[in-house]
């Protein structure tokens, strides 16, 4: 598990747990407190992931209020094949990386790659700061290796959910991660030498 | 952590590790979540939903407010295609009549029934109106909230001018025939104007915005205006 990030498993353990088959019963029954329980739960590792994916507190703000607005408004599609909490995380999470695709700040920060990429190649004898080069490395990937690193190393979320809330198979979630991990190994492993040497 | 223990030893296990550690730590790390205020907003936006039952859901998001526009501009249309028709309807007025006795009638029914069609044919606007300072108003509470925080979208202009483009059409409609709404979006427009010259996060600017709308209690007077819009617009 990584270090500020929890998992409903570990809110259970620590006792934050919510109990889902109750809470939807009063959800349905319109109650509003548990609405906002329920929400209370998730909402944390929702729009870390969002910040996570944006760099930009605001348009993650925006993201996670429409990933539960949502999430809400589809609360009575719910059959039950998951948990609440993984059916919950899926949909916020699915509604949160493709708002990323339409967002068009988003896609300027794409269109900025090619700088990111220059000042990772050509400056970093430079200035050799970690956030930087590591901020540079991580946006220098593409969409789906930089995707799944985030979820899955930074955030914490398994392939499982990665696969759900992205709408692919398991193996591809962890072939993706590993391609991204091999990139970033490559590119970060110059500054390594540097900074030994 | 010294620079070595960050990249090391060359172990891609450890070396992937490391990353991964640097990167929860310094890769676009989250602030506090600002809870309250997206439950409000998400509350906000199911209640617009609900009241809209044959509408799709339209999220109040700040980097889809065209959406708001559209609304609006429909609002508007309707309430001129309405306006007029009503105004078809209520056919030739008195000075057009020419037999006498007609005359006569149309005199005895005289201003009362005058100022009824009036009514009638400003209501379309008026429902406009409503429609259009419920999201003026909802535009300054997120206006002000950026502003707090020194991060403001940089499309607040452009929404903006869309938004006192459709203050300006309202001004000259029949909505503001009533005083209390004219003096309402003379001052909405003011301050729309004020935030449309803003350049960049300019924090003398900024304050005068907030200054300006305290000083005409245009936040209290939109919310007044909003809540009482079914009964003005007699629903």
């Amino acid at each position: 598990m990584r270090a500020g990030t929890r998992r409903p498993d570990e809110d259970r353990k620590t006792g934050n747990h919510v109990d889902d088959t109750e809470l939807l019963a009063r959800i349905r029954a319109g109650d509003r407190a548990a609405e906002r329980a329920l929400y209370d739960a998730h909402v944390d590792r929702v729009y870390r992931l969002a910040c996570r994916m944006t760099g930009d507190p605001a348009l993650a703000q925006d993201l996670t209020q429409d990933a539960f607005i949502r999430a809400f408004q589809k609360l009575d599609s719910f059959r039950g094949e998951s948990s609440l909490s993984t059916w919950l995380h899926t949909v916020t999470t699915s509604v949160v990386l493709n708002g990323l695709r339409k967002v068009k700040r988003f896609h300027r920060s794409e269109a900025d790659l090619d700088e990111a990429r220059r000042v990772a190649h050509q400056e970093r004898r430079a200035e050799p700061d970690l956030k930087q080069r590591l901020t540079a490395a991580i946006d220098g990937l593409p969409t789906g290796y930089r995707t799944v690193f985030v979820m899955h190393d930074v955030e914490g979320y398994t392939h499982e959910e990665i696969a759900r809330s992205l709408g692919v198979a398991t193996g591809t979630s962890k072939a993706q991660l590993s391609r991204a991990r091999a990139r970033l190994r490559a590119e970060l492993a110059e500054f390594a030498e540097e900074w030994v040497a | 952590m010294t620079q070595h223990d960050r990249f090391g030893d060359g172990d891609p296990d450890r070396v992937d590790e490391l990353v991964a550690r640097a990167a929860r730590e310094h890769y676009n790390p989250a602030p506090e979540s600002p809870r309250d205020e997206m439950w409000a907003v998400i509350q906000a936006a199911r209640a617009e939903h609900a009241s809209r039952a044959d509408s799709s859901i339209v999220p109040i998001s700040r980097f889809r407010p065209r959406q708001w526009w559209i609304g609006i501009a429909a609002a508007l249309v309707i309430g001129v295609a309405i306006g007029r028709s009503t105004l078809f309807e209520s056919g030739p007025r008195a000075p057009q009549v020419t037999d006498p006795g007609s005359a006569a009638i149309a005199e005895h029914s005289g201003p009362a029934a005058e100022e009824s069609a009036d009514a009638r044919r400003a209501l379309p606007y008026r429902l406009a109106a409503a429609d259009h300072l419920t999201r003026s108003e909802a535009f300054l509470t997120m206006f002000r909230a950026d502003s707090r925080q020194e991060q403001l979208d940089e499309e607040i202009g452009t929404w903006a001018r869309s938004l006192l483009t459709r203050t300006r059409l309202l001004l000259d409609s029949p909505a503001a025939r009533d005083p209390q709404m004219s003096r309402l979006l003379e001052d909405l427009e003011l301050v729309l104007v004020q935030i449309v010259q803003l350049r960049g996060e300019d924090p003398e600017g900024l304050q005068f915005v907030d200054e300006g709308m305290d000083r005409r209690q245009l936040m209290f007077r939109l919310r007044a205006a909003s809540a009482a819009a079914p009964v003005t617009a007699g629903i």
